[in-house]
């Protein structure tokens, strides 16, 4: 699926239908996330008391944005008496600037970038090489993505709807890798080619899973190891924090970290958990010699203000798009934007325009498999049906479906209507179309039924018809 | 340069940032109410096998353990580990390791070369670096690397082996425990490492090695035992 | 023990002979069953389709028809976890409609959930048998409820039953009510999925105790030609016990 734009088709349908199209895509992606679905569940019991664990997750995160001006403010007090410099920025075009500025002061040349979901949204290294700069992606997945100019279609393994030979076709083409379908030797050789990116790189740029309000401390998790190159061996670091990432104390974030790294791939932690706390200290003998961490909004306190602030309370772990049979389905890039899956589907619309990303909270089954397995109990499902229904009272219903429901409910609340409309039902589209039982056409909005399997008829006489004689013959 | 003022001008001011946080949060803060401690969190209680439980989770998160019984054997261990990977050049940290002195002399007696450690692409040219854990956590087979004027960051990342010499007496149960140690003054860098890197991108197949090192030997060293 | 049966509007309509199973199935267990007549449906098709207005209203007149009763069972795990679940929520700025919907929500159980949680009964009385392999598909509103494998204990239970256990049986069937109409490539390629993971335990009969799930998949498998027997347990419970009957009577 590599292709040179980066734009998607503008219509979710259309998007939906190239992904069910396109040849093993389901496959790729279902067989990557129940590995990481599977992995989450036989790991979980290790705690002890998973589902309370999780509640003491979701209550720090709340009490946190509850209290967010409070410790986002002690964060930035131990951040600056640890000898880092802190920038906030309302949008992400700031965010984009101000890191583009850190660079230019500093006469940056080669930047190395560990993930960041943050840095997706403001499309960071497309601004910053328009300012001149080369911006390397360093975590494996994420390098193939850039330098095959794609996009990333999980949050937490970009590249799972690539297939070997498809990146070893990459490596060959952009890098000079002499073509091997081995995973072993295409790794090692974009090992070779990073390592000496990491060596010479002027500033390194990273995200943050959890930024630790007693101490100022930022926290990235990895397990390719990228992520301490970059925030160890270039002598400027820019961190990049989304405001809700915040949580009060080192005890908090132990209990955040008990949960993460389990609920995104089975492992009990990943391979680096990166603890930073300002720029190296006199007599380090690295460690980067400028520290910054950028703040940014970005939509987050809309969120915070409105309805569906548990939203925030978001880890990307992940693991709701593991469970979630619509993205096994479809990838993440169908979703559209940089969050996929279930909560994709709401932090889009939040972030980005409810009323534009208006298939996206309607796309779901509400089967509850991701609130299921989010570590931290986010309401997805419910929140989807409230989006259903602030996009109702935004206008964004088509007046044809609201009429219906207005039928539909003055039917349901008269059980003579209802019987009477159900007898109707049977007599008439029953029997003029169904055989043997079932439709195999029916007229719209029923086709899209029956575009994939076939409708049943009613039965003959429906349950509360019998009812009399099961009191008569029991 | 003034902390912060090109982003003043480029971004919003702190002021700014921490007010539209508080109108967004509202007048009417929802109570939430945390517990004093995090000890319902806890997975692994001190005493019983602790020691046992950090070399199985260790194992498991594919490290390699040595469990030595005294300091003296650590020398002979680390000797052995460096003649399996056929190692020319060693980085060795100027940390408190146990018996360093002969540790160092041993490397050097078999013909291995001691980079320097104030040499800015030392950790790039090593075969193997030498360091220091400062604890061990059980819960997770974790090994705990503190940045410091005596090591560098990358003398446990840029190599290809890494080999972690972590006491016994170090271990600690739970992360928990581990947080509770973590404090004022904080250090510029503190990792927990489980195991070697990996990477899992190209259809889930399993590579290790792909930045960091591709094995991650611990050193165990018991308490008491010949000294 | 009394209860009255919420037939739903899918097997009132579509499955009444589920819901005639469940009630021979509670009476030979010697529960008294009623039928309050003036029920019509819990509203969840408007629910999912962000009519939380019209929601409402259906929902109340669902508590009204349900006030007097003192248990409330339900063949259908989705319909059983909209009142148990968005019930409340959806009158939580109504104090007075926010505790019946509770007090309807705390007395409602889906079939299988009351058999196993609240009546408990002595199936070793029954001897239940029925020959076949089987597989089991579970339905996602089970989720919500804290059911999770107590019918595939069920099926256990029966004598001369080989229950083969189904792939990604908790995956999404697709059917989730109006996404199945409105996102129908999506929700075709579930069901398709499902089908095939059926087929691969060559299993006679399906087990499926909700009749969205049913409808869906039972017309996939027709779509595709595919011959299975789907049932909802409390048939299968029904068929055994009249046939344990049979034998006695017999002998």
């Amino acid at each position: 699926m590599s292709d040179a734009h980066t734009t998607a088709a503008p219509d979710f349908h259309t998007r939906v239908a190239e992904a069910i199209a396109t040849p093993g895509l389901t496959a790729a992606i279902t067989r990557a996330t129940l590995r990481q679905y599977e992995g989450r569940k036989a790991i979980l019991p290790e705690l002890g008391r998973p589902l309370e664990i999780r509640e003491l997750a979701a209550k720090i995160k709340d009490h946190t944005l509850a209290n967010l001006d409070r410790y986002l403010s002690l964060f930035v007090e131990n951040v600056q008496r640890n000898g880092g410099q802190v920038h906030f920025a309302r949008t992400g075009e700031q965010a984009c600037r101000i890191i583009a500025q850190i660079g230019k002061d500093r006469g940056v040349r080669r930047i190395v970038k560990v993930k960041s979901m943050a840095s997706e949204e403001i499309h960071l290294d497309h601004a910053l090489e328009a300012d001149g700069f080369e911006v390397v992606e360093t975590d494996l997945g994420e390098f193939i993505i850039q330098i095959d100019h794609d996009r990333p279609s999980h949050i937490v393994a970009p590249v799972i709807h690539k297939t070997t030979p498809q990146i070893a076709r990459i490596f060959e083409r952009v890098i000079g890798t002499p073509y091997t379908e081995d995973p072993q030797m295409l790794t090692m050789a974009a090992r070779a080619y990073l390592r000496e990116k990491f060596r010479t790189a002027d500033m390194g740029i990273c995200g943050c899973n959890f930024g630790v309000a007693e101490t100022g401390t930022v926290c990235i998790v990895t397990n390719e190891g990228n992520g301490r190159y970059c925030t160890s061996r270039p002598k400027v670091l820019v961190a990049l924090m989304g405001l809700e990432k915040v949580v009060p104390t080192l005890a908090d974030l132990a209990v955040m970290l008990k949960l993460l790294a389990k609920s995104a791939t089975g492992q009990r932690l990943t391979t680096y958990t990166n603890l930073m706390t300002g720029p190296k200290r006199p007599g380090d003998l690295d460690g980067p010699e400028e520290f910054h961490v950028v703040i940014m909004d970005r939509g987050r306190t809309g969120i915070l203000a409105g309805e569906y602030r548990e939203v925030l309370r978001c880890i990307r772990c992940g693991a709701c798009l593991n469970a979630c049979p619509v993205y096994r389905t479809i990838g993440g890039h169908a979703y559209g934007g940089v969050y996929p899956g279930p909560i994709g589907k709401l932090i889009t619309p939040l972030l980005e325009g409810m009323c534009e990303h208006k298939d996206l909270p309607n796309a779901s089954s509400l089967c509850g498999a991701c609130l299921d397995a989010c570590p931290v109990q986010i309401p997805i499902p419910e929140f989807l049906i409230r989006m259903r229904d602030d996009l109702r009272q935004r206008g964004q219903m088509h007046w044809f479906q609201r009429l219906a429901f207005r039928m539909w409910r003055i039917g349901m609340k008269s059980k003579f209507l209802y019987s009477l409309g159900s007898r109707m039902g049977h007599i008439f589209l029953d029997g003029l179309l169904a055989r043997d039982g079932w439709h195999s056409k029916l007229p719209p909005p029923g086709n899209v039924w029956t575009d994939q399997r076939d409708f049943p008829a009613m039965a003959p006489r429906p349950f509360h018809r019998m009812w009399k004689d099961l009191q008569e013959n029991p | 340069m003034p902390i912060g003022w090109e982003s003043i001008v480029l971004g919003v001011s702190q002021e700014e940032f921490i007010r539209s946080i508080r109108e967004a949060i509202g007048n009417d803060r929802p109570l939430v109410e945390l517990p004093s401690d995090r000890e319902m969190a806890r997975v692994v209680k001190a005493g019983g096998d602790v020691v046992d439980r950090f070399c199985a989770m260790a194992v498991d998160a594919k490290m390699r353990l040595y469990r030595v019984a005294g300091e003296a054997a650590l020398v002979e261990t680390i000797g052995k580990v460096l003649a399996d990977i056929d190692a020319k050049s060693v980085l060795v940290t100027d940390e408190p390791l146990p018996r360093r002195d002969e540790l160092v002399r041993a490397i050097r007696d078999d013909g291995r070369q001691i980079v320097d450690l104030r040499e800015d692409d030392c950790a790039f040219t090593a075969d193997a670096g030498i360091t220091l854990a400062r604890m061990g956590i059980a819960e997770t087979g974790s090994i705990v690397i503190r940045s410091g004027s005596d090591t560098r960051r990358l003398a446990s990342l840029a190599v290809p082996e890494h080999i972690a010499v972590l006491r016994e007496g170090q271990i600690v149960p739970d992360l928990l425990d581990w947080a509770a140690t973590l404090g004022s003054p904080m250090p510029a860098n503190e990792v927990l490492i489980t195991g070697p890197s990996r990477t899992a991108d190209i259809e889930l197949n399993l590579v290790m090695g792909v930045h960091g090192p591709k094995n991650v030997h611990v050193v165990l060293v018991a308490q008491g035992g010949p000294a | 023990m009394k209860v009255s049966l919420f037939v739903t509007c899918l097997t009132d309509l579509f499955y009444p002979d589920v819901a005639v199973s469940v009630v021979r199935v509670l009476r030979r267990l010697g529960v008294d069953v009623d039928f309050p007549k003036q029920q019509t449906c819990c509203g969840q098709p408007a629910l999912n389709s962000g009519c939380g207005d019209d929601f409402r209203a259906v929902a109340a007149r669902m508590i009204d028809v349900f006030e007097d009763s003192e248990l409330v069972v339900t063949p259908s795990g989705s319909c059983c976890s909209i009142v148990r679940e968005y019930f409340p929520v959806t009158f939580k700025d109504d104090p007075i409609m926010h505790r019946r919907a509770v007090a309807l929500a705390a007395k409602t159980f889906e079939f299988i959930e009351f058999l196993e949680k609240k009546l408990r009964p002595d199936w070793s009385k029954w001897d239940l048998e029925f020959p076949g392999v089987a597989t089991y598909h579970y339905s996602c509103h089970l989720r919500g409820i804290g059911i999770t494998d107590e019918a595939i204990r069920m099926l256990k239970r029966f004598r001369g039953l080989e229950y083969r256990q189904l792939e990604k049986m908790d995956q999404c069937c697709g059917f989730g009510g109006t996404f199945s109409v409105k996102y129908g490539e999506i929700s075709g390629a579930m069901v398709r999925d499902k089908v095939a993971n059926i087929r691969k335990t060559g299993a006679e009969i399906l087990v499926v105790n909700d009749g969205g799930c049913t409808m869906n998949i039972a017309g996939a498998c027709r779509r595709e030609g595919f011959e299975i027997k789907v049932m909802h347990i409390a048939q299968m419970i029904d068929q055994a016990m009249a046939a344990t009957e049979q034998r006695r009577l017999v002998s």
